[in-house]
């Protein structure tokens, strides 16, 4: 009933293509749903921030099918099928103003160690968005970290005429940083916060759109309801706690509104093949990933959490599983699978 | 023939008689030369921050041709005898390990002179922005509030004890702050205490 | 040109060859990465952990070699410790008082070397069973086949990291510096790359059993 040994299949590294795939590999139908919905997303920064996050997305796109076209060459397969969805995450996950070839970078890093080196999608031990945006978070915190900026004083943004690579925008002084923000989200109102006029990352603000979509794709069926349930319950319980007996804490709504909580919580956090396949399973997960993301938040040193929880969750999902007595390996002669689901 | 225990006892006696001359031997080759290079980071930073010149072959003359080392209990103050800036260590606990640096200041004591971080452990990039010299440099012409002393803000509002805080690097800013106070008013109480200037 | 081709076939030649590249100990036997990962941000603290490793090798797979006949059995593994101990306390206090900036940089790991695997690996495996100068060169190529792993990852992540080698700069003045590629994580992709390379071209797999 055990998580499968991936090092134990295939004769090369370059060969491993008989490893299992994860149990709850979502169907394509269903990847194009949730590339779609983060689309949406994606459409709704270009009208708040301006269009330079599309070349933010297209940098990502083009960066992500060059690895995948050389490990699926390298291989003799099909490029993978789940291309889309990691490249669309991260560009939604950085700030708007970043440098392109950090963008890159982060999902060149997601895509090849996050994704490729697993045996592609229904594989992978973290969810590769997370891992790209990890890297480039730990890499280069001073860009990451605060290079969000105020839509509300400037209006969408322009690409420069001269650098492509850059916007026209004095980081200097219109920079907003995330850790401050985070602390004292200013003086948004909720209108701010719905329609996404407040500072943060390119698909983290619209929370509207975020919630209304991540509350259609639980309908479809894309994803279950559990997770971020569990997450944003958690975290709205604990800020609850914290600001009776502390001080210095954000009230429980606006610690959702400001940062990756909500956004991750719909769109990433239920990834199903990187977390628990139980209902159970997944409650403790969400639960696990509220908790972490607020010590990390409010208590450490880390900025945001929102990044380093769900990737320390990722990899205590097997444990989850086997305290459930679930077993992720889809094996095509197994039994045990069937039992499992 | 020799009984196997008493081989045994015998190899590592030998063994271990060999072993700790040889050790012996290096430390007397090499002590004097450790002693000197655990004195090197804080003398220089404090040459440095009065302006000397020096070499590694020479900071430890220099050092003590120039400064006053006065010893008291809690603090150990270094005088520079031309300008009379007054050095000493400031520690504390970072956000996640020990801070050590040194502040020099004016006879006055109140205004910096100079700042140096000796050793910190902070993230790389973001509260490890205390120890580089770009940041550093803001400290220098700051007067202390003698009341409270230093002011590490992401706000400033342009008053004398006013530096900028660290950018993504929040905590770290008010673990400084808070270690530059505690020790500033340390070591102005003994300062005072022992009447001011040198002797 | 005939001598270099004899060469080929010497035990001397062989020996150097297991500890280069066949059964080198960092990308073969993974051995004594803690060390490996820690200290190689920057070019010039790999080269001197490495010159430091090569040492001690030498040092205490010679020493063991030459008493191998006097070590009773049942007390050799003390034995290796203790003169692999000395070597190092030894090597340490040579950086400390000829290297500070080094020593400084390096931190603890210098005395960790003791416990560095690769050193007593080689005196159970190799100096316990061989004479003197076979036993100097093994220590030699483990030791360089450690020097020239820990070199070449120091020499992506100084340059990632920092945009130098050897402090010299090598990225454009317009560089960001990686900051992940100066703490450990950033040694894990790097020797995880590299052992992955290796092994590839080397078409050396471990086989399931």
């Amino acid at each position: 009933m055990a998580r499968p040994n991936f090092m134990e299949s295939g004769d090369g590294f370059m060969n491993e293509t008989t490893a299992p795939v994860h149990i709850n590999t979502p169907t394509e139908k269903k990847l194009w749903l949730w590339t779609g919905f983060l689309g949406v997303l994606l459409l709704a920064a270009v009208v708040i921030f301006g269009p330079y996050v599309l070349f933010i997305a297209l940098t990502s796109y083009v960066v992500a099918l060059i690895i995948e076209w050389a490990f699926a060459k390298s291989r003799g397969m099909k490029i993978d099928r789940a291309w889309m969805i990691t490249p669309m995450i991260i560009t939604l996950m950085l700030p708007p103003i970043i440098p392109l070839w950090i963008a890159g970078v982060a999902t060149g890093f997601g895509v090849f160690f996050g994704k490729a080196i697993f045996g592609g999608h229904g594989r992978t031990v973290f969810n590769p968005a997370l891992v790209g945006v990890l890297f480039v978070l730990i890499s280069f915190p001073s860009q990451l970290n605060t290079q969000w900026f105020e839509p509300k004083d400037h209006g969408p943004l322009m690409p420069s005429t001269e650098n492509i690579g850059h916007p026209d925008f004095d980081v200097e002084n219109d920079a907003v940083s995330s850790p401050a923000l985070l602390r004292i989200p200013g003086n948004y109102t909720t209108g701010d916060f719905l329609l996404g006029r407040t500072a943060g990352a390119v698909g983290e603000t619209f929370m509207i759109g975020i919630i209304t979509l991540g509350i259609g794709l639980m309908l479809l069926k894309v994803f279950d309801w559990r997770v971020p349930l569990a997450l944003l319950g958690t975290m709205v319980v604990l800020t609850l706690i914290m600001n009776l007996v502390g001080t210095g804490y954000p009230s429980p709504v606006t610690s959702l509104l400001v940062g990756s909580a909500t956004f991750a919580a719909f769109f990433v956090a239920p990834d199903p093949v990187t977390s628990p396949i139980k209902s159970w399973g997944k409650v403790v997960y969400g639960i696990g990933a509220g908790i972490l993301i607020f010590l990390i938040r409010y208590e450490a040193a880390a900025v945001d959490g929102v990044v380093f929880g769900l990737i320390i969750m990722n990899a205590i999902t097997p444990l989850i599983d086997s305290w459930f007595n679930a077993s992720s390996a889809e094996t095509k002669t197994s039994d045990e699978t069937k039992e499992a689901t | 023939m020799m009984h196997p225990h008493v081989k045994i006892i015998s190899f590592m006696v030998v063994l271990g008689l060999i072993v700790s001359g040889f050790l012996v031997g290096m430390d007397l080759l090499t002590r004097d030369r450790i002693e000197r290079n655990q004195a090197y980071r804080l003398q220089a930073a404090i040459l440095a921050a009065n302006d000397y010149d020096f070499t590694i072959g020479n900071f430890a003359e220099v050092f003590e041709a120039n400064i006053d080392t006065i010893e008291t209990d809690e603090i150990t103050f270094y005088v520079d005898q031309d300008s009379g800036n007054i050095s000493f260590v400031i520690e504390g606990g970072g956000v996640w390990g020990p801070i050590t640096a040194v502040m020099t200041l004016e006879p006055d004591f109140r205004t910096i002179v100079a700042m140096r971080v000796l050793s910190q452990e902070e993230t790389p990039g973001l509260g490890g922005v205390v120890a580089e010299a770009d940041y550093l440099a803001k400290y220098v012409g700051v007067i202390l509030d003698p009341e409270t002393g230093i002011n590490i803000t992401h706000n400033p509002t342009g008053a004398d004890n006013e530096v900028d805080a660290i950018t993504g690097g929040t905590r770290t800013s008010a673990s400084f702050e808070w270690m530059i106070n505690q020790r500033y008013q340390t070591a102005k109480q003994v300062w005072e205490d022992r009447g001011g200037d040198d002797e | 040109m005939i001598k270099l081709i004899r060469m080929k076939y010497t035990k001397w030649y062989n020996i150097m060859r297991e500890g280069l590249s066949r059964n080198n100990p960092i990308l073969i036997a993974v051995l004594g990465i803690c060390s490996a990962l820690a200290i190689t941000n920057r070019v010039d603290n790999a080269i001197a952990m490495g010159i430091g490793v090569t040492f001690v090798i030498i040092a205490s797979s010679a020493t063991v070699s030459l008493i191998r006949q006097f070590i009773p059995g049942r007390v050799r593994m003390v034995t290796y410790m203790a003169i692999i101990s000395t070597f190092v306390i030894a090597v340490q206090m040579f950086m400390e008082g000829f290297l500070p900036d080094i020593a400084e940089e390096l931190g603890p790991y210098v005395g960790l070397i003791i416990t560095n695997c690769i050193v007593m690996g080689r005196a159970e495996a190799f100096a316990s069973k061989n004479p003197v100068k076979y036993t100097v060169i093994d220590g030699l190529a483990n030791g360089l086949g450690y020097l020239f792993v820990l070199v070449s990852i120091a020499v992506v992540r100084e340059a990632l990291a920092f945009g130098t080698i050897l402090d010299m700069r090598v990225m454009p003045s317009t560089w960001v510096n990686w900051t992940v590629m100066a703490i450990a994580p950033g040694g894990f992709f790097i020797l995880g790359l590299y052992i992955w390379i290796m092994r590839s071209m080397t078409k050396n797999y471990e086989t399931q059993g």
